[in-house]
């Protein structure tokens, strides 16, 4: 306690009770999980609504509304990701990239959104779990492409003297299949829940001045802070969908290819 | 800390052993999360700030240079949010 | 460096998170650490990431990769049908050109051809021109060299007069009329050769 400032415990900020299912049961449904839904469910109307066609109109004509966004946001995804850093030929790999980047976007985006106020990915759940997914993908596509020598060509890159390779293989090792789902999963959850712990912050700093009497001249720079972060936050929030699938993207690509 | 710590005095006898380990780490998560940001800033800066004269001499590398930028950044502050992690360790748990 | 960083922090992170677990444990009220995930919010996670991901691929997408890949056909169809377009303005082009010289060229020759004609149509006018100009003065010179010589042999009697009666008058004796008259005749042509 600071001046009458009491910051609640950080169980508060980010554990949720449940909305139905008894606590601590493996299916309670809790507000995490209602993000989780609307991620989903967001998505799927903003792409059928966007898909929609009746006529051969959206190939003639320019794309406009929901479409030009989808399509803005697909064709990002394909140029600016999987072009960028697989080729061409990751192009089949879109659905899984696209749904990443959607799902995150969507969940990070909550934590702007009033009434929820809490990014999904904050809670070490969901990013645990994409991390967990893009590592058994990323590993199958080097299975599915190499073999069973994608293991060995993984963790003893070509070019490495013989003599180096007892030092080598122990850290590629960890690097690569530890280290790689280890650090996405804290990247995405760390981002996401310092940046809730701000808000959070400036807000009970926000509330706590409204009611100090000399420390009121404070509150105006507080609250201005408050509306400069929330900016920075939606910011940070695409930037994290962007950089957990442009991540996920460059580990698919080094699974492709043997490296040189 | 010393001040806070005699005037404590009578009320320490009360404190089991895992309280004050506790108290100590959390006294100790702020400087942990400091020095795990030292590394990372430097990191950063001098990284984007070569992306930036990067994309100044050849601007048609601009799109490269910041992805490769973005991803240089990813890597580059994962240590610091594990500093973060470790600081929400010490300080809340 | 990075993974043996990180994996050193991951075990200094989750030796204190043992450490604090174990002591909250023994302790009457459980807290919950906040960095581990939850086994029902990893559950509704991955269901609905996996619903969202089998939707992208067999419904979403390619409703929206149909309709983007018809418009970049559409618009490499319509760019091939404007370059055809562009081939054949060329061509056109190239021909009206060459239509355009050969015009050009015979305007050339006509023009050099009407000026042959007008070069010569004025040579023959001028020299006819000439022609009469120098016969106009021919005539002129001749009626010219007429009147002298009419005058002269008109002034030659005269003079030829007078002298021969100033000369009788001088020395009172009639004198040989045709010989003075020769003498007179020869001055006044040396005269007038003068």
């Amino acid at each position: 306690m600071i001046f009458g400032l009491e910051f609640p415990p950080i169980e508060n900020l980010v554990e949720w009770p449940n909305l139905f299912g008894p606590t601590d049961s493996w299916y309670g449904f809790n507000k995490i999980a209602l993000i989780n839904l609307v991620a989903l469910v967001g998505t799927a109307v903003l792409f059928l609504v966007a898909g929609r066609q009746k006529t051969l109109e959206p190939v003639t004509n320019a794309p406009k509304g929901s479409r030009n966004l989808v399509e803005s946001a697909v064709a990002f995804i394909r140029d600016g990701i999987i072009v960028e850093t697989i080729g061409p030929d990751g192009l089949r790999y879109l659905p899984f990239l696209a749904s990443l980047f959607f799902f995150i976007l969507i969940t990070n985006i909550f934590e702007v959104i009033p009434f929820f106020h809490m990014p999904g990915n904050a809670r070490m759940a969901g990013p645990a779990v994409l991390a967990l997914l893009t590592w058994v993908y990323f590993i199958a596509v080097g299975i599915k492409h190499q073999g069973l020598k994608y293991f060995w060509n993984s963790v003893a890159p070509a070019g490495v003297p013989k003599a180096l390779l007892p030092l080598v293989v122990p850290i590629e090792l960890l690097s690569t299949f530890i280290v790689r789902p280890f650090s996405l999963a804290v990247r995405l959850f760390a981002n996401m829940l310092a940046g809730h712990i701000l808000l959070v912050t400036f807000t009970v700093l926000c509330i706590t001045l409204w009611g100090a009497s000399l420390l009121l001249a404070v509150l105006p720079f507080s609250f201005l802070m408050l509306v400069g972060l929330t900016g920075f936050e939606i910011m940070v929030a695409f930037l994290q969908a962007y950089i957990f699938t442009i991540l996920a993207s460059v580990y698919i690509g080094s699974s492709m290819h043997a490296e040189h | 800390m010393s001040i806070l710590a005699q005037a404590t005095t009578a009320a320490e006898a009360a404190l089991t052993a895992a309280d004050q380990k506790s108290i100590s780490a959390a006294g100790y998560a702020g400087l942990a999360y400091g020095l795990a940001t030292l590394g990372p800033g430097i990191g950063i800066g001098y990284l984007v700030g070569q992306s930036v004269q990067a994309m100044a001499r050849q601007p048609e590398a601009a799109g490269m240079v910041r992805t490769t930028m973005f991803l240089g950044i990813a890597f580059t502050e994962a240590l610091a949010l594990i500093g973060f992690v470790v600081f929400i360790l010490l300080k809340f748990v | 460096m990075l993974a043996s960083i990180l994996v050193l922090a991951t075990e200094a992170a989750t030796t204190t998170a043992d450490n604090l677990l174990g002591q909250a444990a023994g302790d009457a009220k459980t807290v919950k650490n906040p960095i581990l995930p939850t086994v029902n919010e990893m559950f509704w996670a991955a269901i609905f990431f996996i619903a969202l991901w089998a939707l992208m691929k067999f419904v979403l997408l390619p409703r929206i990769t149909k309709v983007m890949d018809g418009r970049t056909d559409k618009v490499r169809d319509d760019l091939a049908a404007a370059e055809a377009a562009e081939t054949e303005r060329v061509a056109k082009l190239e021909q009206y050109e060459a239509g355009l010289a050969g015009a050009r060229v015979e305007a050339v020759a006509i023009l050099e051809a009407s000026r042959a004609e007008g070069d010569a149509e004025r040579r023959t006018q001028i020299a006819a021109a000439e022609a009469e100009v120098a016969a106009a003065r021919a005539e002129a010179a001749a009626e010219i060299a007429d009147a002298k010589a009419r005058a002269r042999s008109e002034l030659t009697g005269s003079i030829t007069d007078i002298a021969v009666g100033a000369a009788e008058a001088v020395i009172q004796k009639p004198l040989d009329r045709a010989a003075q008259g020769r003498i007179v005749e020869d001055y006044v042509n040396a005269a007038g050769q003068n």
